[in-house]
């Protein structure tokens, strides 16, 4: 009977989930514009790896990887171990704070960053003051992919704070009255018992953090649309859509694909 | 225990036959679908997909017609879309390099037996549509663009722009706003955040004479080897000496037509029509004189609908500046600079079924004498014998001038693969703007790019 009960889950994930993976598969192995389709084998894979631009957006990703796991879990960490040990209504407060950006539209808020990063606006007047020439901060692959990732954290961090908090709130009471009478100063306790106590959820967090990397679209759609920019989300789309070149787009899905379950693989097996 | 499981189960397997219920046995019914960019009436009160429907219905009027508006910038994915999900619209009816993509036979239906008043087409129009001996489409109303001179700034700048102008001269036109203004306003336009909207940047290819491909030969670019790096050279001074905004790489050509509009450039490519539209847009924006609202507010007393979009297309309210429509700027060398036209085309969907001869009487009467006739207003081309050019905008008279005398720039149109090529240019010319690239290894870059799209084909 157990397993009888299983079937409505399992059709649905058959038919939502396993059945379109497997069309995507079986579409990278096509040269298709949906009118007309052919079978290629290999080509498609052989061609995408010595396609400069998704090389280049694939070691994008990679870069994206690093430096939204610093920026969104850096900044969540900073704000709940400044806010951990004050009294409930600040929390309230941070929560509701940080995570206006989340519930925001993010193209809204991207338009918004544009601004911010426009060769005559506010960031490049702020640096003038120090007597800093402006800066073309979405031209350059570095500081253009500081700028994205920036626009994603305040979008996104909200969430990452409201879970960390919860950790930390989570902890025993009496770990923190065992330490004042030890003597341990408030730094102490944040660097001995906080951090290695939610390590794993830190842990979870930056690897949830770095799998959306590969994906990022919406932001490099309105603040960079450039391909020292680019993720591999964003070079699927033109190849697919723009380009119109299916199968080649389904065999690039195919590789993030790959890469995402490494990434979730990996963690399983470090979180054991 | 075991009710309460069994109770769940049953209650699953009900919802999932909610859900994938099938309307089999029900009739299947008679209905077309039309998918096309949003359409405005035209200023005599004409609405094409109205006229087109009620034209239709009175042939066929047990069938529905639903018309599937969809923006021009995402009318490419929606045609995927339905291509993927087995659900084609019946008729697509859009700017033909897009619509190119789709006349191929495996998916066009072959209008000869179908559409009644082919004869009617002007000599050579259906040239592009014709697969072998079968039409596979149907060529809409065209439209040139020009360099449209912001007369007003050129008055105030003092300078005189001549309908042989060179490319030193539109330089010089750029440094004298450049001085006037000191940022405010730019000599001219240039976006590259992507294609869309490419073609009136790609038009500075003819200004250097530079040809994308060789006539008749769409096997190879001929971009490199006529001199297209000579107009990344002149993009790049005109980065250099601050002639266009220095975010000039991501804009977009929305960014472009509005700054157009705003009276912020002083020469950029444009089309006609697009000019009311656009200054309606920054009109609702708040950039209106007190007059213009005045009379905005006089025009709604008799109809309340009324827009300045409809009045500035109505010739009723003065356009904000005075404008000119002349031919590209003469690089050096060059006689003439062969202009972009635009046009839009017909693809209905081939299935087999009664829907086919549906779907091209619905193209037919879209696009028949009356039809054309009534959108000439708003300074498009008809290319029927038995239509008529009703516009007497002056401006459109004079793109008409700058197309006879300079003929019509070929970037491969009506191919297969023009949508395929587009996509190509705008990441090169972002290194461009931003002097990131030379301007010989952009054009090798740009040349090898064209040539490995073209060779899948």
């Amino acid at each position: 009977m157990k397993y009888v009960l299983l079937i409505p889950a399992m059709v649905i994930v058959g038919l939502f989930i396993l059945w379109p993976l497997v069309e995507m598969i079986m579409l990278s192995f096509t040269k298709t514009n949906y009118i007309t389709s052919e079978w290629v084998g290999l080509k498609n894979y052989e061609r995408i790896f010595a396609d400069l631009p998704f090389l280049r957006a694939t070691g994008n990703s990679g870069i994206y990887f690093v430096m939204l796991i610093m920026m969104t879990v850096g900044a969540a960490l900073t704000v709940v171990l400044l806010v951990c040990d004050q009294k409930k209504k600040w929390h309230d407060v941070m929560r509701i704070i940080v995570y206006v950006p989340t519930i925001a539209a993010g193209v809204i808020m991207t338009q918004v960053w544009k601004w911010i990063y426009h060769i005559e606006g506010p960031l490049n007047w702020f640096i003038g003051l120090f007597g800093i020439e402006p800066v073309r901060w979405v031209s350059y692959k570095l500081t253009g992919i500081f700028a994205v990732c920036s626009v994603v954290t305040i979008s996104g961090f909200g969430g990452i704070v409201i879970i960390l908090l919860a950790a930390v709130l989570s902890i025993d009471k009496d770990v923190y009255d065992a330490a004042n009478i030890d003597g341990a100063s408030r730094f102490q306790v944040k660097t001995r018992i906080i951090l290695p106590t939610i390590a794993p959820m830190i842990f979870l967090m930056s690897l949830l953090a770095g799998i959306a990397a590969p994906q990022i679209f919406e932001t490099i759609y309105v603040l960079a649309p450039y391909e020292h920019t680019s993720t591999m989300g964003w070079r699927i789309y033109l190849e697919a859509f723009i380009a119109n070149r299916h199968g080649t787009a389904a065999a690039m899905s195919v590789v993030l694909m790959v890469l995402i379950s490494g990434m979730t693989y990996a963690r399983q097996r470090m979180s054991r | 225990m075991l009710m309460k499981k069994i109770g769940v189960f049953v209650f699953m397997v009900l919802l999932a036959g909610v859900v994938f219920a099938g309307s089999r046995g029900e009739d299947i019914p008679q209905r077309i679908t039309v998918l096309m960019t949003p359409s405005a009436p035209t200023p005599t009160g004409f609405v094409l997909p109205e006229y087109t429907t009620v034209q239709f219905n009175k042939d066929f009027p047990n069938v529905e017609v639903v018309i599937n508006y969809t923006p021009a910038n995402v009318i490419t994915e929606a045609m995927t879309t339905a291509l993927a999900a087995n659900d084609a619209p019946n008729v697509y009816f859009d700017f033909l390099g897009r619509v190119a993509t789709y006349l191929v036979p495996e998916y066009a239906l072959d209008l000869r037996g179908y559409v009644r008043d082919l004869k009617m087409y002007y000599d050579g129009v259906l040239d592009p549509f014709k697969r072998g001996e079968a039409i596979l489409g149907l060529p809409g109303l065209g439209g040139a663009q020009g360099m449209a001179v912001n007369m007003t700034m050129m008055r105030e700048i003092g300078f005189t722009p001549k309908a042989d102008w060179t490319t030193e001269e539109f330089l010089q036109m750029c440094e004298l706003v450049k001085q006037k203004y000191s940022g405010e306003k730019w000599g001219t336009g240039m976006f590259a955040a992507n294609q869309s909207g490419d073609y009136l940047i790609n038009n500075w290819f003819a200004a250097v004479g530079a040809k994308y491909y060789a006539p008749g030969d769409y096997s190879k670019t001929a971009i490199a080897q006529t001199g297209g790096a000579k107009v990344y050279e002149l993009f790049q001074t005109m980065a250099k000496r601050g002639y266009i905004r220095a975010d000039a790489a991501i804009q977009t050509d929305d960014d472009y037509v509005l700054d157009w509009a705003n009276g912020k450039l002083g020469a950029t490519a444009f089309f006609v029509p697009w000019f009311a539209p656009y200054f309606g847009v920054i009109a609702e924006q708040g950039n209106v004189t007190k007059e213009h609202l005045a009379l905005l507010d006089k025009a709604k007393e008799a109809n309340p609908t009324m827009t300045l979009t409809n009045l500035y297309q109505a010739g009723k309210v003065p356009y904000p500046f005075d404008i000119k429509m002349l031919p590209f700027p003469r690089g050096a060398g060059v006689t003439k600079v062969p202009t972009y036209t635009s046009i839009a085309a017909f693809v209905v969907h081939k299935t087999g079924t009664e829907a086919d001869k549906w779907g091209a009487r619905f193209a037919e009467y879209m696009n028949d004498a009356k039809s054309q006739t009534e959108q000439s207003v708003g300074g498009v081309f008809p290319n029927r014998r038995d239509a008529r050019l009703v516009s007497e905008d002056p401006l459109i008279a004079e793109v008409q001038s700058v197309l006879a005398n300079n003929g019509v720039v070929d970037q491969g149109g009506s191919n297969v693969f023009f949508q395929a090529t587009r996509v190509l240019h705008y990441p090169i010319l972002q290194k461009v703007l931003d002097l990131k690239i030379t301007p010989e290894a952009a054009i090798k870059e740009y040349e090898a790019a064209l040539n490995k799209v073209l060779a899948d084909y």
